[in-house]
């Protein structure tokens, strides 16, 4: 065979694309297809629309409604008024907007339910990658760890934890988010596990990885999407544990969360004494809010947690 | 704060029972003894938390009886003595945990009054309205989550999903808020507050139905909030269940739907909402704290809301025992009843 | 709220014509003591129910009186227990009640008092003087927790006798008024000493021995307590078969429960609240002016009584034109207005307005009123600059201050945004932090604090008031947790403490004098910037009890937790139901009009020989009375008994 037939014709050129770019784009097609599942969930996008609307508020909280209206010193109204022109939800206690506190409200609600989410799903994805991880001494001696704390009783412990370290927003993300990452380990716990199994770990384990090297490049990323749907389910949670909080007491009396709205009209007895709506406002809000990332949760979770396809 | 613990709780529902037994096989006896042994194991565990949690806190009693410098130094070292504070840590713990088995909790630091006196009139309000809830929701809230799963994407299953999605969302003090001004103020047909009446609640017969009266709208509060999340893990277990192999060869041997669903589907769906309604039960009674506060029901939770501003740490540090002891228990009860109930896991 | 537990001195003004005049009214009555029971309807009105139940959001503690400190806990040990005497209902004079009369030598250091005979108590002892000496003996035991409790009224007493079945004989260090007016609750000997000191702080007392109108049948702790008349009071029967108080944790049940007619009686309502009862059917509210005011305190240089300075005050306060200047951006009315929707009055001085002959009222020109310009010129020409965030800064040093709120009152925590926003406009950073009371009173205690708020009742004696501005008040002991006194402003001036003591030897207008320049100084120096006198917002079914005497006696006077007083729960009763009174019952004065005209209507026949028996009782009462004046001021020799 005649080496000099050198063929001048080159084959079809496809552009040379590094790996970094291989790989998002990978991730791209798999984002449009995850789209495609998830706007057949009709609950998931109920859900995601009232979600968008409440961040859509909270951020545009200053254009909305002026934060002077939570000064009761310019508050001008009369208390406890019904709704009106002006106020269209009526005025509280002090004569200030409910419409403005519920807006402003929002922020807050949101900053303590994602902050406090943010600190349990780190401690609970940390607790459950290393007990998934390690495996049998540590691994048990974790979730046995996770299990006791699982048996603490929420509200009771929050209530301490709250009534001996102060009355302010930091506390209250502290009590929330360390009492709340049990659930998280578990079902973290529980798909690490899974992942450890897969071949492409092993592979990585004979190429000599280090432990972090595991933990970090493989098994989180592959546990993330579960975990994303669980950090959304847990804000639910932390929202309404909030809400709690601040109704009980123990929240800051200085910012006009929902459920520090709440508060207010239950111990001056504002709420049966003359707006009504100064009660349903902030109520219909948490249940709105609590249920659009529940909604969204589960659709997720449907998507992304094998053991739930098909449901 | 129903929405973690649903999920956490789920997780541990739905692994397969086998799966939490180890080096199987040596029989029943065996098995209960190290369940038992576990939640002995925990509830130590929550004894020193307990302990710890509220010795490294700020807590002079002594100040607070003191109210304002009416007693002398002398007099504020011996309630002190009372209390233990002052001595060495390990010295206080080991009085804790004696005295703590011995059922001595303290004195209250508002009146003085034993700890162990407190709690124990307050244990039966609660129970009496949490265990007539708990009923009301597990009856109510399965028969829901049965039909809506059995006949999923039907009518009634799409309503009733809503409505349950919507009730657990909800704060519970904030539907008792609502019933309370529509029930009791609006409409003046339920009491406002307390378990009893105040004057002519009567003796007996009577005296039993003035109490009934009194339950009613915190006991409807707690059964709407929790029957929603049962009914909805019925119904994913139910669906679940509904993908198993072996009802697909009872359909196909020819039973009736009703049959295969009756004697197939749901007892074995039902594993999981039991163990869930029992898991709950211990959070239950800490989620009576906003209620009992809302109608003032003399029970455990409204004896933690008036000691949480005070605050009194004995009561709190009572409270919070028994409430983790109740889940405790109620985890056991699950755990042992799984145990003896599911075949798969007598024989793993 | 800070609560004094002392008792108030009683002012014995004319006790023998107030006396008289009851014992004239009532012998009208006692001719007509035919009927039976004495309980006669009035036709066509119907009869309410016999037990008052009497809503409140705290509840009793303990039926222990040496170990309760709040209002609701003396309200029922006022109805269990007696005292030697009690401030008259018409006008805080002195009126007899164990003691039915008493004087003193010329010296005024020996005291004798004559006790009330055929008084029993409620299980069957009969009440003799050993009781009353036996529990002032008690009381005043160095050290202990009864003398603390009871210091206002026996701080000078060095002892107590009994000289006879009947008599009573004290010795006091000084001269002291007060002995005129000793509330202090009579306990019985025989059960009382088998409870060792050590024990008192944990003795229960469930089942309370009292000599007084109403005894306990029922206790259960934070949630109510159940008494019933008790039928052979000394005093005659009270006009309500039972007594209930009932605590609500939720406000809006205690108003829902109003309006349904389930209690008779809610007890400091929210203002709110109390608003939405306006137009309610068969309800009255009363917007009584009590002795109760919020302040915004400053950590004035927190020292030992030693004079040590201890705590982390922020030094600016220490200044008194940054405590002027605060002053006057303060807009009282407004807070009046919003907070407590016009249920009160601004603040000025410490001896609220119900007393007058005590309060200082400032002179219009020099008096605080919202000027925030004025206030930017003090704290300017102060050398206290405005900087780039909008607080003012002097010497490097930014003037930010700490205010400490108590969670536990509403009315205080809405209050405190508003300061909050009254002092952020004009260059003053604040920072708020909620706190229970116990952690409240710990850091105050200590000195870490620059301001906070809270309250004070005051009662019809200025005393223990006064008392908490003294240097000997501030705290005491060692680090880490030093004891504290009553003091939470940490004032101390010698000239007002030479005052106040003064003020302890005095009684009268020269007393008066004294107490209004005290006043007028701590008005200047500003320890406390006081916000508001609040009203106590009281609503009864009014279809459903009447008779309650309102003390002071006039159209909105207290009808309940009076200052220190228990009248109306000898007196009130179901609507349809007409006093009984007999002449023990000493008191129920504004019923007696209502009694006549009962007797005139349903004994027409014996009207004029009733009338002629009473005019020619009254003549001798009257005689006699004059009689017991007149020999009374001839023993007096010091000091002036008149008030």
């Amino acid at each position: 065979m005649s080496t000099q037939v050198e063929t001048t014709q080159q084959p079809p050129v496809t552009p040379v694309r590094s790996g970094k770019r291989i790989a998002w784009d990978r991730r791209r097609r798999a984002l449009a297809r995850f789209w495609q599942q998830y706007r057949k969930d009709r609950n998931g996008m109920i859900g995601l629309a009232i979600l968008v609307l409440m961040i859509a508020v909270a951020l545009a909280a200053p254009l909305l409604a002026s934060s002077r209206g939570l000064n009761p010193i310019y508050a001008t109204a009369t208390p406890n008024a019904g709704p009106s022109w002006h106020y269209p939800l009526g005025t509280d206690g002090d004569g200030r907007s409910v419409l403005t506190e519920l807006i402003w409200g929002s922020r807050i609600s949101l900053l303590i339910g994602l902050s406090a989410t943010l600190l349990s799903m780190v401690i609970g994805a940390l607790i459950g990658i290393v007990a998934g991880h390690f495996g049998k001494l540590i691994g048990n001696l974790l979730m046995r760890f996770t299990d006791w704390f699982l048996v603490i009783p929420f509200l009771p412990l929050a209530i301490v934890l709250a009534t001996t370290l102060g009355k302010s927003l930091g506390v209250i993300i502290v009590v929330i988010g360390i009492t709340s990452w049990p659930g998280t380990a578990r079902i973290i716990r529980a798909q690490a596990l899974a992942v450890e199994t897969r071949p492409y770990l092993e592979r990585a384990r004979a190429l000599g990885a280090g432990h972090w090297h595991q933990m970090t490049k493989h098994v989180l990323p592959n546990v993330m999407p579960l975990l994303l749907a669980n950090t959304i389910l847990t804000v639910a949670g932390t929202i309404l544990a909030e809400t709690t909080l601040s109704f009980l007491g123990l929240g800051d009396p200085t910012r006009a969360s929902w459920g520090q709205m709440l508060n207010e009209g239950f111990s001056t007895g504002g709420m049966l004494a003359g707006n009504q709506l100064w009660l349903i406002a902030p109520g219909v809000a948490v249940i709105a809010v609590v249920m659009a990332f529940t909604m969204v949760g589960h659709a997720l979770e449907a998507i992304l947690d094998p053991k739930l396809r098909e449901r | 704060m129903a929405g973690a613990m649903l999920d956490g709780a789920l997780a541990a529902a739905r692994e397969r029972p086998g799966e939490s037994t180890r080096r199987g096989g040596t029989g029943l006896a065996r098995t209960l003894g190290v369940k038992i042994g576990s939640a002995v194991v925990t509830l130590a565990f929550v004894l020193v938390f307990n302990f710890f949690l509220f010795r490294v806190l700020p807590a002079d009693p002594a100040r607070n009886l003191a109210h304002g410098g009416t007693l002398t130094a002398a007099q504020m070292a011996a309630i002190n003595r009372t209390f233990g504070i002052g001595l060495p840590l390990p010295q206080q713990f080991w009085n804790y945990v004696v005295q703590t088995v011995q059922g001595n909790l303290g004195r209250s630091f508002q009146n003085q009054l034993p700890v162990s006196q407190l709690i124990g009139q307050a244990v039966w309000p609660t129970v009496l309205l949490v265990g007539s809830s708990t009923v009301l929701s597990t009856v109510i809230g399965v028969w829901m989550g049965i039909r809506a799963g059995w006949r999923r994407g039907s009518r009634f299953d799409k309503i009733s999903t809503g409505v349950n999605n919507t009730l657990y969302a909800m704060p519970d003090f904030w539907l008792g808020m609502v019933l309370l001004i529509v029930f009791a103020s609006h409409w003046a047909i339920f009491p406002a507050s307390g378990m009893s009446s105040s004057v002519g609640g009567g003796t007996g017969l009577a005296g039993v139905g003035d109490v009934l009266w009194h339950l009613t709208l915190p006991c409807i509060v707690l059964t709407l909030v929790y029957l929603a999340e049962y009914s909805l893990v019925m119904r994913s277990s139910l669906i679940d269940e509904l993908g198993n192999d072996y009802l697909q060869t009872a359909r196909a041997k020819g039973l009736r739907d009703a049959l295969v669903r009756r004697q197939h589907a749901v007892p074995n769906a039902l594993l999981p909402s039991i163990t869930l309604i029992m898991l709950n039960l211990g959070f239950v009674i800490s989620g009576a704290i906003t209620t009992e506060t809302v109608f003032s029901w003399p029970g455990l939770g409204l004896l933690t809301y008036h000691a949480l501003n005070y605050p009194d740490y004995p009561v709190l540090e009572g409270a919070f025992l028994l409430f983790s002891a109740a889940v405790i228990g109620a985890n056991l009860i699950a755990d042992l009843l799984l145990t003896v109930l599911d075949p798969r896991v007598r024989q793993a | 709220m800070l609560r004094s537990n002392s008792r108030p001195r009683l002012r014995l003004a004319a006790a023998g014509l107030a006396l008289c005049g009851g014992l004239a009214a009532a012998t009208p009555a006692l001719a007509a003591t035919g009927s039976p029971a004495g309980q006669l309807a009035v036709s066509g009105a119907k009869h309410g129910p016999s037990t008052l139940v009497v809503g409140d959001n705290g509840a009793v503690d303990t039926l222990n009186p040496y170990n309760g400190f709040t209002s609701l806990d003396f309200e029922v040990y006022g109805n269990i227990y007696d005292n030697l005497m009690d401030y008259g209902q018409l006008d805080y004079s002195g009126t007899p009640r164990l003691a039915t009369s008493w004087s003193h030598t010329p010296d005024g250091l020996t005291w004798t008092y004559h006790i009330r005979k055929g008084v029993k108590w409620s299980d069957g002892v009969p009440l003799t003087a050993a009781d009353v000496a036996y529990t002032f003996t008690r009381d005043i035991q160095p050290g202990s927790v009864e003398q603390a409790d009871n210091s206002a009224y026996v701080g000078n007493i060095t002892s107590a006798k009994a000289t006879g079945p009947y008599t009573v004989v004290m010795k006091v260090s000084k001269p002291s008024p007060v002995m005129n007016r000793l509330i202090v609750f009579i306990l019985p000997q025989h059960i009382w000493k088998h409870v060792s000191e050590k024990q008192v702080s944990s003795f229960q007392n469930t089942n309370p021995v009292g000599s007084g109108p109403f005894v306990v049948t029922s206790f259960h702790v934070n949630q109510s307590v159940t008494l019933k008349a008790n039928p052979h009071y000394w005093g005659g029967k009270p006009g309500i078969s039972g007594l209930v108080f009932q605590k609500y944790t939720n406000p809006s049940a205690e108003a829902i429960d109003l309006r349904n007619g389930r209690i008779g009686f809610a007890e400091d309502l929210t203002n709110a609240l109390f608003k939405s009862l306006k137009d309610a059917s068969g309800v009255t509210l009363n917007d009584a002016p009590s002795g109760n005011w919020d302040e915004l305190a400053f950590n004035n240089g927190a020292a030992t009584v030693a004079g040590k300075k201890i705590g982390n005050g922020n030094p600016a306060l220490l200044d008194v034109n940054v405590r002027h200047a605060i002053s006057y951006s303060l807009n009282l009315p407004e807070l009046v207005s919003k907070v407590l929707l016009g249920y009160g009055s601004p603040g000025t001085s410490i001896i609220p307005p119900i007393y007058p002959q005590f309060h200082y009222t400032p002179q219009a020109a020099t008096a605080y009123h919202f000027d925030p310009r004025k206030a930017e010129q003090i704290l300017t020409a102060d050398g206290w600059k405005m900087g780039p965030k909008g607080i003012r800064v002097k010497n490097g040093k930014q003037l930010e201050l700490r205010l400490f709120l108590r969670s536990d009152s509403a009315q205080e925590v809405q209050a405190g945004q508003y300061i909050k926003g009254w002092l952020n406009a004009i260059g003053i950073g604040v920072s708020v932090t909620s706190m229970s009371d116990s952690t409240l009173t710990q850091d105050i205690g200590n000195g870490n604090y620059d301001m906070f708020i809270w309250g004070w009742g005051v009662e019809p004696n200025p005393d223990f008031q006064l008392s908490v501005f003294t240097c000997g008040q501030r705290s005491s002991g060692g680090p880490p947790n030093y004891t504290p006194g009553w003091s939470d402003s940490f004032y101390c001036d010698k000239t007002y403490d030479k005052l106040y003591a003064k003020q302890q030897t005095l009684d009268g207008p020269a007393r008066a004098k004294v107490v209004k320049q005290m006043q007028q100084k701590l008005y200047a120096d500003d320890p406390y910037s006081l916000l508001y006198y609040y009203d106590d917002t009281q609503a009864y079914r009014s279809d459903q009890f009447t008779g309650f005497a309102p003390q002071p006696n006039n159209p909105n006077g207290l009808l309940l937790f009076q200052e220190v007083s228990w009248w109306s729960y000898r007196c009130l009763r179901p609507v349809g139901t007409s006093p009984s009174l007999t002449d023990k019952n000493i008191g129920c004065a504004h019923e007696m009009g209502i009694a006549a005209a009962n007797q005139q209507a349903t004994s027409a026949g014996s009207g004029v020989s009733g009338a002629m028996i009473g005019g020619i009782a009254a003549a001798v009462v009257v005689l006699a009375a004059a009689g017991l004046l007149l020999a009374r001021r001839r023993s007096v020799a010091t000091a002036d008994e008149r008030e």
